[in-house]
This record gives structure tokens, C-alpha cells and sequence, in this order.
């Protein structure tokens, strides 16, 4: 069966995106950021003839219109992504009506599979009306291949058919910007006298791919009309969320596990059929009396098993009970691609990530939210001060060798932070500590050295100095410090 | 050396008295040991800490226990392997850590709560350590777990019956994990397979203006399968 392709192509996307369903025209340009840096991202003819372009700071279109523009006043809008998404699912459901076939190629443009069709044009015309009534006027092309008819859909206006044969034809006379070209590519064909695809197209394409490279066996074919790849087919996201109203209330976790298990299941089999996995879960649970619950699990992983997502969120709902009876549960998961791992034969064994979420989620609730994970430094010399990152091993790529000699792995006395400090009093000889006395330690200074001074964090209320000695006290060795801003004294930690 | 030539005159000997059965052969590691990078003290462990068993480094405060440990950690994280760090009484200082060659992302760090009420605090933390090592060693994938005791008096810590070190011990055996525990005294009793003990010698002082280092002897306290060890090997943290 002969293939056949249509392409639907709404010019100047983003404007139409946000005048859908106006009457009255008026030149509109769309612009995005934050002022003064606003620079416009969209325009729509009229404005474009009023030399306006997109890339041009918001300032200097206006005064470029106000100057050449045809008198009418230029309408500035502001970019709305959301108002973009909903215009382009809108296109999508319309091609769903023509074809099961279609692809998403770009904002405000799809190629539609027509093959098999019994009336293509008809099917064409009815694109065309159902994009206008959906207050996005579109560009129809149709044609046996789809590079050709995607051109024609960006450049002529209305349905245009371009029938079997007169591919090259019709590229002939069009200009290289129809082209997916590079900017230095059209320069240097621009340079060499090429200015339209039918010039290109009498090119060899030995000596294009000499030139170029791949791409200009690609620039060949392009201009010859002759086919460019596979149809990408599109497929409606899945939906990531599952619920169940219970008849009854649940008034404990254990009999929830049940319903969670359920839903778990049927959650992480769409995931799986997407080849996705869980990033985040939302957990909504309805309680009695009209109440809502809702906890949030970011996973240090993105999982797709059910029985370690229903560990975590039963470890998280251990943690966070309801406090009230359950009469509804919604679980919605955020997607991220599934982890790709590649294992080594030389690395040693890492924890399982599904193992390591659950004992992860185990140990915070054992010890408190921001207890467990990989030490990290803190970006002060505050005496005790650390911070908690996330921990997520990966496999390491270049073992260290087995015999490293020792020297390279120490390189200085370790150190036991006190956590808070021991209040401490200290008395002087000779500006020097001489004896300390703790509620658990009291004795003479036999050595010592120091002061060190350290401070920071002054542009805050929290703001510190001290001045730190390391001090020997029955044959252990601390460091002391004294606090400048307070005159009092403390053991920070111990040499060890 | 000599634990062999003892073994092989008590062969001889029941082989005079008409006994005549060998011995049986003393248990070979199945996973190479944990080198601490102390090469006498490896020497005398038999090549290093045993992994899947309970070793225990302890020491009198100062006596350089914390550096063994990160040396260890610097040896174990720099090969690839995960380590984790049970920290009982929160006195993990990353910085130090970090410039003892410690990788701190493949370093699991589980601070013990110290928000309950001071009374029962070191109970509770004790028994917080000990569940938070189960999970880790039950998750498995860690090369060495380290359950830092260091900061509880000993008392407490004897009050700890032997049961759970029993229960510890079951969760690493036969896995490639090894569990070290670092407290002043031994705790674990006849569940450790490896009891290191550390005495600080003396402490270097740089023109009595910057602390240098500390001398720190090291002897096998005890070692599984494995005779006692007379001697102590010497070293210099700095």
C-alpha cells in the first residue's frame, strides 16, 4: 500500500496559543522573562511585518513597530506555557479523530499517518475545519512522503496536496529556510550561490557528503523529496493516579496495607508498561468527618516494584499516623525515566536501590527526619557543624588498587565533635589554660597549644569567634574553647 | 609461625598415643579481610579485620581508636565499597573524615537521636545503634559497618546483654560485610571474632606550639582460631 503522509501546522504558534477563539485581529507579539530583560519569543504576521522578530528585546520591538509598524498598535503578551500545552493536547485529540496514527513533531505541528484512508482529502479538509473551530487556524499538506508534506503544510496556506511525482517539483522552488538547516550550513550554501532546494537538489550528494559529512547525504535527500524517517507515534500519557472509596472505615495501617497493596500493583504495572518508574508518591488519604490526610515520599531512587513502595509508605505512615479514621485512599505517582545501571566486574557489591530505599526510610524513622545519610561538610567552621546529603552510591569506575599504601590515607589527627559542646571552666596561667573542669572531667593542663582564632557567619544574628586551644587533660587531648562574645568557655571535641 | 609448629607437635604427640586423627584445619577466610593499613597489626590480625564477623577496636579516650577507624573507612570507601557509620553519640566530625581520605558519599551516616530525656539517654542511643546496624547489615551491600561506641561509659554498655552482639553476628556472617565496633573496652565478648586494643604511647608536640601527632600502640586482644598475641606493633597518627 502506498504510504501517505499530512502534516498540520498552526503558523505562529504561540501567538494563536493565546488569542484562541478571538475575532478581531490585531499584531501581537509574545514575549517571555522578567523586565527588564523581556525578549520576544513570538509574533504573528502582522507584527512581523511591522519589523518585529522573535530574539528582539521587548524595548526595541516596540520602537521598531512605532517607527515601520502600519499604525495599528502592537499588542504585547506574555508567554503562558500552560495555555500552550492546552492548545497542543487540543490538536492531538483532533488528529486522534482522523488517524490512530500521528505524531507529535513540534508545538503546534503533527504528521498524521493518512495511509489506508478511503477519502484522504476529505479527511484533510476536516483537519483543516476542526483546527479552526478549535480557534487554532491551521496549514494542511498531504503528501506520500512526509518531509514533503510537512513543508507544504509550513509554507503554503489552506490544504495543499502534492500528489505522487511532483515531490521534487514542489520543493523546487522553495527557499533552504524550509530546510531543518544549521545556521552555518545555510551560510555556506548561501555562499555558494545555493538559494533555493531546487539548486541544492542538482548538487551531488557525493560531494555534499564530502563537504558536510552525514549531514550532507541528509541535505541531499531532503532536497530530492525522498523519505525522511520514521513516524514517531504518539501515545497519551498514563495516568499515574489510583484511588479506591472504602464502604467501610479503617480505623488501623495493617488492614490498609491491604487496599494499598492493590493499588500499588496496578500503579506500578502502568509504570512499567511506559518503561517509567516513581520518582515522588502522594499519598491522599479521606478520613472520617470530611478530613483529608496527605503525605509526600520523595524516593532517593525512582521505583517501579510495588512491595517496596508499600514498605515505604507503610514505614511513612508508621511514622505520620492519620489520627483518624480512613474512609478513602488515593495514591498518584510522579514518572522519571527507569535507572539504567551498569554493574561492574571489578567494583564491589553496592546496597539494592529497592533495599536501600526501605532501610533508608527505616533508619529516619528511627532516629528523626535529616539523621541518615552521607556526611557532608559544612560550608562553616562553626565548632560541630555538619550537614546530611543525600546518600546514593554508584558504582565506582576506577577502583582504587587494593595495596595503596597507607600514607595516602591519612593525613591527619581524627577528630570526635561534641554535640553540643561541654561547658566548660577554665582557669589561666599566663593567658594559657592551666586547669579544666567539666561535669565529667577535672584536671591540670599538661600541654597545650593555641589560641587559634576563628569566626563567622558576623552579617547574621548568629554570628560567632572563638579563640580554640587543643589542650592535654589526664592524657586526653580536647580542644577548648573560649567564646569572645560571651567570655564562656567549652570542649568542642577530642583528638582521637 | 609458632601456633604451627605448636599444632603440629600435638599431631605427633596423639599420633604416639595410637589417637592417630589429625586435627581439624583451622577455618580459612572465606572473603580476604579488611586491611587496616597497619602492617604489623594486619600481620598479627592474620591480613586485616575478618569480614562477616564483629570485630572490636577499642582503647582509652585519645589513644588514636577514630583514626584506625577512618583509616579503614579511607581504605574500604576508596576501593568502591559502601561503608556505614553508626554513630551513637553523634561524634563524627566530616571534616576530619574527609581529610583522612574517607569518600563521605559512599559513607551511610545514621546520627543517633539525642533528643530523648538525658536519664535514659545512653540506653536509649545504645539501642538505637544496635537496631540501626541490624537494618544496615540485613540490607546488605556494605563493606564495613562501624558502630561507634566510643563515647558511653562501659557500664552502660555491659548492661547490653550478649544476646544481641549473638544476633549481630548472625546478620554478617557468611556475608563479605565487616561490622567493627569502637568503644573503650571490649563489649561484644565471645560474639567478636576480633578484639583489637589500642594504648596511646605518647603525644608529639610541634615547638609546644601545634599538636602533632600521638603515638599509638596496637595489640590482637584476641583473634578467632588463633593464639594469643604477645606482642604489640607500634605506630604514629599524624
Amino acid at each position: 500500500m502506498t504510504p501517505l503522509h499530512a502534516a498540520l501546522c498552526v503558523p505562529d504558534f504561540r501567538v494563536a496559543a493565546l488569542t484562541r477563539g478571538e475575532r478581531e485581529r490585531q499584531p501581537t507579539a509574545v514575549a517571555e522573562g522578567l523586565p527588564p530583560n523581556q525578549f520576544l519569543c513570538g509574533a504573528d504576521e502582522e507584527a512581523r511585518a511591522g519589523g518585529v522578530a522573535e530574539g528582539m528585546p521587548l524595548a526595541a520591538a516596540k520602537v521598531r513597530y512605532a517607527y515601520s509598524g502600519p499604525g495599528e498598535e502592537l499588542r504585547i503578551l506574555l508567554r503562558d506555557e500552560a495555555a500552550e500545552q492546552r492548545a497542543q493536547r487540543a490538536l492531538l485529540e483532533l488528529a486522534e479523530t482522523v488517524t490512530p496514527r500521528f505524531e507529535d513533531s513540534a508545538p503546534g505541528l503533527l504528521t498524521l499517518d493518512f495511509q489506508g484512508l478511503r477519502e484522504p482529502h476529505l479527511s484533510a479538509e476536516a483537519l483543516a475545519r476542526g483546527a479552526a473551530e478549535l480557534g487554532l487556524p491551521a496549514r494542511v499538506g498531504v503528501a506520500r512522503n512526509r518531509f514533503v508534506a510537512l513543508c507544504a503544510a509550513r509554507t503554503q496556506p489552506g490544504v495543499t496536496h502534492v500528489y505522487p511525482g511532483e515531490e521534487a517539483g514542489f520543493l523546487e522552488v522553495q527557499g533552504l529556510e524550509i530546510l531543518p538547516l544549521s545556521e552555518g550550513e545555510r551560510r555556506t550554501l548561501e555562499r555558494w550561490g545555493v538559494r533555493m532546494v531546487g539548486e541544492l537538489a542538482r548538487l551531488e550528494e557525493r560531494e555534499l557528503t564530502e563537504r558536510f559529512g552525514v549531514r550532507g547525504a541528509w541535505m541531499a535527500r531532503w532536497a530530492r523529496g525522498e523519505d525522511s524517517g520514521l513516524l514517531q507515534t504518539w501515545e497519551a500519557p498514563p495516568s499515574l493516579e489510583v484511588f479506591r472509596d472504602l464502604d467501610w472505615e479503617l480505623g488501623e495501617l495493617e488492614p490498609l496495607a491491604f487496599v494499598l497493596s492493590g493499588l500499588l500493583e496496578t500503579l506500578c504495572l502502568r509504570l512499567q508498561s511506559h518503561n517509567l518508574a516513581a520518582a515522588r508518591l502522594q499519598t491522599r488519604l479521606k478520613l472520617a468527618r470530611g478530613r483529608a490526610f496527605e503525605r509526600s515520599l520523595d524516593l532517593p531512587q525512582p521505583l517501579s516494584d510495588p512491595r517496596t513502595l508499600l514498605e515505604l509508605i507503610r514505614i511513612d505512615l508508621a511514622a505520620h499516623p492519620p489520627g483518624d479514621a480512613i474512609v478513602g485512599v488515593r495514591v498518584s505517582a510522579t514518572p522519571a525515566p527507569r535507572r539504567r545501571l551498569q554493574f561492574s566486574l571489578f567494583a564491589p557489591d553496592l546496597p539494592g536501590p529497592e533495599k536501600l530505599a526501605v532501610t533508608l526510610a527505616r533508619l529516619t524513622a528511627l532516629t528523626g527526619e535529616g539523621r541518615v545519610g552521607a556526611p557532608a561538610v559544612a560550608d562553616v567552621w562553626r565548632p560541630g557543624a555538619a550537614g546530611v546529603a543525600e546518600f546514593a552510591p554508584k558504582v565506582k569506575k576506577d577502583p582504587a588498587l587494593p595495596c595503596e599504601p597507607r600514607e595516602r590515607l591519612s593525613r591527619g589527627l581524627a577528630f570526635r565533635a561534641f554535640r553540643p559542646p561541654w561547658p566548660a571552666r577554665v582557669a589561666l596561667r599566663d593567658a594559657k589554660p592551666a586547669r579544666l573542669e567539666t561535669m565529667d572531667l577535672m584536671g591540670e593542663v599538661t600541654a597545650q597549644a593555641g589560641p587559634w582564632r576563628v569566626s563567622g557567619e558576623w552579617w547574621t544574628a548568629e554570628g560567632f569567634q572563638y579563640e580554640e586551644w587543643d589542650v592535654e587533660v589526664q592524657e586526653r587531648l580536647y580542644r577548648a574553647c573560649l567564646d569572645r562574645q560571651t567570655g564562656g568557655w567549652c570542649v568542642t571535641g577530642m583528638y582521637d | 609461625m609458632e601456633g604451627a609448629i605448636q599444632r603440629q607437635r600435638l599431631e605427633n604427640l596423639l599420633r604416639e598415643s595410637g589417637l592417630g586423627k589429625a586435627l581439624p584445619k583451622p577455618e580459612t577466610p572465606r572473603y580476604p579481610a579488611v586491611r587496616t593499613g597497619w602492617r604489623e597489626l594486619d600481620e598479627r590480625l592474620g591480613g586485616g579485620l575478618p569480614r562477616g564477623a564483629i570485630s572490636e577496636i577499642t582503647g582509652p579516650d585519645s589513644s588514636g581508636r577514630t583514626g584506625l577507624v577512618f583509616s579503614l573507612l579511607a581504605r574500604e570507601t576508596g576501593e568502591g565499597a559502601a561503608a556505614a557509620y553508626v554513630d551513637a553519640t553523634d561524634a563524627l566530625d566530616p571534616r576530619s573524615a574527609l581529610e583522612a581520605g574517607v569518600d563521605l558519599a559512599r559513607l551511610l551516616w545514621v546520627r543517633c537521636d539525642p533528643r530523648e530525656a538525658p536519664r535514659y539517654e545512653k540506653a536509649q542511643r545504645v539501642d538505637q545503634a544496635w537496631q540501626a546496624s541490624n537494618l544496615i547489615a540485613a540490607a546488605g551491600g556494605f563493606g564495613l559497618i562501624v558502630v561507634d561506641l566510643g563515647g558511653l561509659a562501659v557500664r552502660r554498655l555491659r548492661q547490653w546483654q550478649r544476646r544481641p552482639w549473638v544476633r549481630l553476628r548472625q546478620a554478617v556472617e557468611h556475608t563479605t560485610t565487616a561490622l567493627v565496633v569502637l568503644a573503650s573496652d571490649p563489649v561484644a565478648g565471645s560474639a567478636a571474632g576480633a578484639v583489637v586494643g589500642l594504648q596511646r604511647q605518647s603525644v608529639q608536640w610541634r615547638d609546644g606550639l601545634l599538636l602533632d601527632g600521638i603515638r599509638t600502640t596496637g595489640s590482637v586482644l584476641r583473634r578467632k582460631g588463633a593464639a594469643e598475641d604477645a606482642g604489640a606493633a607500634a605506630r604514629r597518627a599524624a
